[in-house]
């Protein structure tokens, strides 16, 4: 299916695929959780789930900004406009050290160029990393929040070049090459889940292997299989994802992103 | 990197962090920097950690809000790493954008988060941070960062970027006029509720 007619069924259904991926982030979110954030969709969705069903959630930047509410898009984490009214603002070391490393990070909640079968995620190049790559922006604090926080929601495109068989470089830690790996590596955590614009995934917990857990409404098996270069593990029976409530595609196109910065209307 | 600053900042010999295991940064550390990598075991519970190296800069330079002649500054907004990276060097250079009386800092010494006895040199220069922004100051210049990515797509471009901008004035007082002067950098002055 080409994107225009993705587009216009998504019209049909009274949502976006960027909504309805912000809407399934969003219900990964407990109440009273501390979840670190990048840029751009999941910070869309920690919005949401905050004012949703999770009013006491902590939203955590990197850099020590602590729930924000901004009311202008920013280009990236360093504009000011991203910290508008936060409750804290402080630093590197009291972010990513007595908040992630101290161990009371709930979720790292990220995005990535690639991710593979086990979780394993890069956001750092493409290629060869000993031959021809291209480089990207590198870690961020996407390693530290993989590294250290509880559990990790990936938010990723689906398509066979991004959900690859090996990554090129693993910059953020999965289950590294299957069960007892991250454990044996002197990690906790790993991730959770896997949001991508036809499906939503989990890890089975033996092998740590990538496993389908619900297809997008207007989705089929065959489309999501056909854009992975890698075969998930797939249950005997794969729901629908529930699909956005008009409430919470209204919260976004309203209150969250109105100038369609984040979601690219 | 803020790691091993406050490692430096506090004088220990090395810091155990739990990032970077098992990810291909720590292999390509491994080969790039392996003078600045070890695994040693906690002497309490036998654990093997992951240790960096400390960061000793010679000179730390970080850019203030406010600042007095001895270099005790204030700044607002997100720390980065700055405190911890002036903590870690031998000199540090502030670059602040208003010059106070030591007085003014003694009335809010809270705020204080350079001490400016750490410090050897202090620069009073305002839109020193010019295109990019200062917290509570003034926003960044749009316009101008457009015009430099424009200009630098090519060698020739960048070579009359610099022309205009570096070599083509003879200071900071000079460059602010080519950038436009009071009337522009007036339109970036921060919204004090915003902050930008």
């Amino acid at each position: 299916m080409v994107e225009g007619e993705r587009g216009q069924m998504q019209a049909q259904q009274g949502y976006t695929f960027f909504e309805l991926m912000a809407v399934a982030g969003a219900r990964e979110l407990k109440d009273g959780e501390v979840v670190g954030v990048g840029i751009g969709l999941p910070v869309v969705a920690s919005f949401l789930a905050k004012r949703t069903h999770a009013p006491n959630l902590t939203i955590l930047f990197e850099l020590g900004v602590v729930d924000p509410e901004p009311i202008h898009a920013g280009v990236g984490l360093a504009d000011p406009r991203v910290w508008y009214r936060a409750k804290i603002m402080s630093s590197f070391v009291d972010a990513l050290g007595t908040v992630l490393h101290r161990g009371v990070m709930d979720v790292g909640f990220l995005g990535g160029l690639e991710i593979d079968m086990y979780g394993n995620l890069n956001t750092t190049l493409l290629g060869d990393p000993n031959g021809a790559f291209r480089h990207f922006v590198g870690s961020g604090g996407a390693n530290d929040l993989a590294s250290s926080a509880r559990r990790t929601i990936i938010i990723i495109r689906h398509e066979a070049r991004k959900l690859k068989q090996a990554v090129s470089f693993i910059t953020s830690p999965g289950y590294l090459r299957g069960a007892g790996q991250r454990e044996a590596a002197g990690l906790a955590g790993g991730p959770s889940r896997v949001i991508t614009d036809k499906a939503i995934f989990d890890f089975e917990p033996e092998s740590k292997r990538m496993r389908l857990l619900s297809i997008h409404p207007g989705t089929t098996l065959e489309e999501v299989l056909a854009e992975m270069s890698f075969q998930p593990i797939l249950p005997d029976h794969v729901p629908f994802t529930e699909p956005p409530t008009p409430e919470e595609v209204r919260l976004i196109r309203e209150e969250i992103d109105p100038e369609g910065i984040y979601s690219g209307r | 990197m803020a790691f091993r600053y406050l490692a430096g900042a506090l004088g220990i010999p090395f810091i155990p962090i739990r990032s970077l295991r098992g990810s291909d940064i720590l292999e390509r550390l491994h080969k790039t920097a392996p003078q600045d990598i070890a695994f040693v075991d906690d002497p309490f519970s036998g654990e093997k950690w992951l240790v960096l190296k400390p960061l000793h800069p010679d000179v730390a330079v970080v850019q203030v809000q406010v600042a007095d002649e001895e270099g005790n500054a204030w700044i607002f907004g997100p720390r980065w790493d700055n405190e911890e990276q002036v903590r870690a060097s031998a000199r540090t250079i502030v670059i602040t954008e208003r010059l106070v009386s030591t007085e003014m800092i003694r009335r809010n010494p809270e705020l204080t988060r350079i001490p400016g006895f750490r410090v050897s040199h202090v620069v009073h220069l305002p839109f020193s941070a010019h295109p990019t922004s200062v917290y509570q100051a003034y926003d960044y210049d749009a316009d101008y960062i457009k015009e430099y990515a424009q200009m630098t797509q090519t060698r020739e471009g960048v070579q009359a970027y610099l022309d205009k901008y570096v070599y083509g004035v003879k200071d900071h007082w000079e460059y602010l006029e080519r950038v436009g002067g009071l009337e522009r950098l007036s339109k970036l002055i921060a919204d004090p509720v915003l902050g930008y």
